[in-house]
């Protein structure tokens, strides 16, 4: 009986192995279409015209900052930098305990000004918003804490063009990312609500005066791994899905969307740790339940670059945190799930996130729990565990292989020979080890999630220069 | 080493083994050539790149000096004979990118004194769409008459980009054929059109804006129309002065807020009048536009007026523009916003000047970069 079980158990799974990786696959092949078709299309285009013209389109920066003391100087000099016609930039201090208000005050003599406001959005009080003398662009805000949806949502209400563009404040844009991310806009005003940018792994990079000179790895094993993570994610994941129209994520890191459409969908939600991902999905939704024409895509060449964790307990609160913002939004959302309603979003994205994204560290676990009771059982034996084994790994080598082929085709940013070695060498490494941690602090992520925690973890930032501790609530 | 013996000889008789065992040679060979293909795709790539830098180096002397107007043709073709018919394309094809003015019309000669016009000719039958478009790119830039030849035939591409591309070159070579071309293409809300649109307008000259502004005027489809104001707007093309008053009283919302931002762009301190009446239109919009139009064109009595009345506005975005065209006038804009910031009865215009004055105390310049409306 037990027996029986089992071998049902074992082809449920080779079943599901097979459709995640023809599903992994068919993915792959849309980025190398999407992201080639991608090249040529702004190869044919001059950027330079959206530089000079007129008719760009304005947009207010929003970076929500809580205790980003060590790093906040850097990173608004750097907005201030970009190079673009007309945009603003909205520093939302959300009650941050360390100094980063007084930083900078200090930095751009910041002074109080009274403010009017339009209250799209409800969000924590107000305490004071401050200008810079002669650097009009630049609006500090300070507030209650409320957490980062509750200042980006303040932000919106601060702003004053029709389109935002919501970035982490340790996050640095290349310098021309704004004058990229805005192309699907100027392309398609009316239909497109949300464009995502791709994020790159900062540490190990050069930064001088808030600008990213040399993209290199650095030396540091975490940051490796994630480095390859995030080619992956950026590269097939989601460049795979533009193309399918089904992309349910735009980066927290960096995204730009039509203000007018965040405020009808009620801005950021306060009630989710996974506030970017859940407002995409909720935007899906609208837009789908009122059958308007509208598009969210991803566009490959704006690229940002945030600093990733490099100690293992930093990096486990951070999965964790991601694996229950995943849960919240597709859960929050699941009647969208195989609804012929909602399209590709809820016949094709919804249940592969839910299935092989959602679910993964779970049916990962159970994988592993029946492979060894197969194995005790004798319905398995070691040449096919083996066997079994290299197959699965070597189908993740192979992706992560093929990322970086098409970071090679595309990008190639990371410029020494050597790089492209040590990709290889993590690419193949992660699955021992590094794999089987991030299924554990996912696998927490769920039943954190099952029992309700909404917290966001303590995060120690490195910064863009020496370490620092920073607090979050 | 006994159950590794036992398990190679039950993977031998096993025919699931068997196939597994073969898919894991599969996955290692895709492996391997994918992973070959990147390391091979890189050195290319920098081999590539090392070999134009030499190049760049090795001609950039004579070849800019040309490009300037301090050398002569004959000293540039010798180039030609120094290094292979392909790099020499590929070197001029580059300064395509940044020549202009008469360093493009020199390197215009050149080109096709090599006979590299004729290659874009039958680079523009390539069945690869961006060829075709970077061909004809490149044949408007030359401004020769072989676009006149065959443009008939390029405005016909089932690509748009290339239909664009074409009309460009035309329009360089002085003919508007590729505006009508194009107008269905137009006809989008697709802001690149726009600025491709009065780009081809400028580039054909006169008989461009006129053909702009018989778009306003004569076409049906509204969103020609509205392109076409846009282009107008970056045309600055004074002469559609008549016809942007006419469209002030549209009945259709979207081409009167044009048709205002239309004036704001030319800069032309005309119709204001016109304009100041549309401060009482019923579309907060129009309304929000045109005080940001009247503060970036006039600064008379009857404007400062007009914005005073429309910072008690029961439109935020109204207020809002109207309170930083006042600060944008100057002193007498600042004047208006501190005495209304003190004394207005309106608590909605109290804080919006109070706001606006404090802002333009610590900022100096507060910028019209509004959009809303």
């Amino acid at each position: 009986m037990l027996s029986d079980a089992l071998i049902l158990l074992n082809v449920f799974l080779l079943a599901y192995f097979v459709v995640m990786n023809l599903s992994y696959t068919t993915l792959l092949i849309t980025s190398f279409v999407d992201i080639f078709r991608h090249k040529r299309r702004s190869d044919t285009f001059d950027t330079d015209v959206l530089l000079n013209s007129p008719m760009t389109l304005p947009v207010s920066v929003i970076a929500p900052a809580f205790n980003e003391e060590r790093n906040i100087v850097q990173s608004v000099r750097a907005l201030l930098n970009l190079t673009y016609t007309d945009y603003e930039v909205i520093v939302v201090n959300d009650g941050s305990t360390d100094h980063t208000l007084d930083r900078l005050k200090k930095a751009f003599g910041l002074e109080p000004v009274h403010a009017v406001f339009r209250r799209d959005l409800p969000t924590e009080q107000i305490i004071t918003v401050y200008k810079a003398p002669g650097i009009d662009r630049l609006t500090v805000i300070d507030k209650v804490n409320g957490g980062k949806s509750d200042a980006l949502n303040a932000g919106i209400n601060f702003s004053q063009y029709p389109l935002f563009c919501s970035i982490d404040a340790d996050t640095i844009l290349n310098r021309d990312a704004l004058l990229k991310v805005i192309v699907p806009f100027m392309e398609d005003p009316d239909r497109t609500v949300a464009a995502g940018g791709t994020v790159r792994v900062a540490n190990g990079c050069t930064i001088e005066n808030g600008v990213v000179t040399k993209v290199s790895l650095g030396d540091r094993i975490l940051p490796l791994f994630q480095t390859v993570e995030y080619l992956r994610a950026f590269l097939f994941g989601r460049i795979g899905w533009n193309l399918l129209g089904g992309n349910l994520i735009i980066s927290g890191a960096f995204g730009l969307f039509r203000k007018d459409a965040v405020v009808n969908v009620g801005g950021y939600s306060r009630e989710t740790v996974g506030e970017d991902m859940e407002l995409v999905v909720r935007l899906h939704r609208h837009f789908r339940k009122k059958r308007q024409p509208y598009r969210i895509v991803f566009v490959p060449d704006p690229i940002c670059f945030t600093e990733v964790p490099e100690n293992l307990s930093d990096l486990g609160r951070q999965r964790d945190r991601w694996q229950r913002g995943m849960m919240e939004s597709l859960t929050t959302h699941a009647g969208m799930a195989l609804n012929p309603r909602y399209g590709v979003v809820g016949l094709l994205a919804f249940p592969f996130h839910i299935l092989f994204e959602m679910l993964a560290p779970f049916i990962e676990l159970a994988g592993y729990v029946i492979v060894i009771l197969s194995f005790t059982a004798g319905i398995i034996d070691t040449p096919f565990l083996i066997l079994f084994f290299m197959v699965a790994v070597l189908y993740g080598v192979f992706l992560s292989i093929a990322s970086i082929l098409l970071e090679e085709l595309s990008y190639s940013l990371y410029r020494s020979n050597l790089s492209l070695v040590w990709l290889s060498v993590y690419g193949f490494l992660e699955n021992f080890g590094y794999r089987q941690l991030t299924l554990y602090w996912r696998l927490k992520g769920m039943v954190k999630f099952l029992f309700g925690a909404k917290s966001w973890g303590r995060i120690e930032r490195r910064g863009f220069g020496a370490p620092q501790v920073e607090e979050t609530p | 080493m006994e159950w590794l013996i036992d398990g190679v000889r039950a993977l031998a008789r096993n025919p699931v083994y068997d196939l597994t065992l073969q898919i894991v040679f599969v996955q290692i060979g895709i492996v391997i050539i994918t992973l070959s293909a990147a390391f091979s795709y890189r050195l290319m790539a920098r081999a590539s790149e090392r070999r134009k830098d030499r190049i760049r180096r090795g001609t950039d002397a004579i070849l800019s000096e040309y490009l300037n107007g301090d050398g002569v043709i004959e000293s540039a073709l010798e180039i030609a004979d120094r290094i292979s018919t392909s790099d020499m394309l590929w070197l001029l094809r580059e300064k395509f990118r940044t020549c202009r003015g008469r360093s493009m019309e020199r390197l215009a000669q050149l080109y096709v004194a090599l006979g590299f016009d004729a290659k874009d000719v039958r680079l523009s039958r390539s069945w690869v769409w961006w060829n075709r478009a970077a061909a004809y790119r490149r044949l408007g830039l030359l401004r020769s008459d072989i676009m006149e030849r065959i443009g008939d035939k390029a405005l016909r591409d089932k690509n748009p980009f290339v239909r664009i591309e074409a009309a460009r070159a035309l329009a360089r070579s002085g003919s508007t054929r590729g505006m009508d071309v194009i107008a269905p293409l137009i006809a989008s809300p697709n802001r690149w059109h726009a600025i491709l649109m009065a780009e081809i307008a400028e580039s054909s000259g006169p008989a461009g804006y006129a053909r702009l502004r018989r778009f306003v005027d004569d076409e049906e489809r509204p969103e020609v129309r509205a392109t076409a104001i846009e282009a107008i707007a970056l045309s600055k093309d004074a002469q559609a002065l008549p016809i942007l008053r006419r469209l002030l009283r549209s009945p259709e919302k979207e081409l009167r807020v044009r048709a205002v931002k239309a004036l704001g762009a030319i800069g032309v301190p005309a119709l204001l009048k016109d304009l100041a009446a549309l401060a009482q239109d019923p579309e907060w919009e129009v309304r929000a536009q045109a005080a940001r139009t009247l503060g970036a064109l006039s600064n008379d009595s009857q404007t400062l007026a007009v914005l005073r009345s429309a910072l008690k506005d029961r439109n935020w975005w109204v207020r809002y523009n109207a309170a930083r065209a006042l600060s944008q006038i100057g002193e007498e804009g600042i004047e208006i916003l501190r005495e209304e910031s003190q004394n207005s009865a309106d608590n909605f215009a109290r804080d919006m000047s109070r706001q606006t004055v404090e802002q333009n105390r610590i900022s100096g310049f507060l910028a019209l970069g509004v959009s809303q409306g």
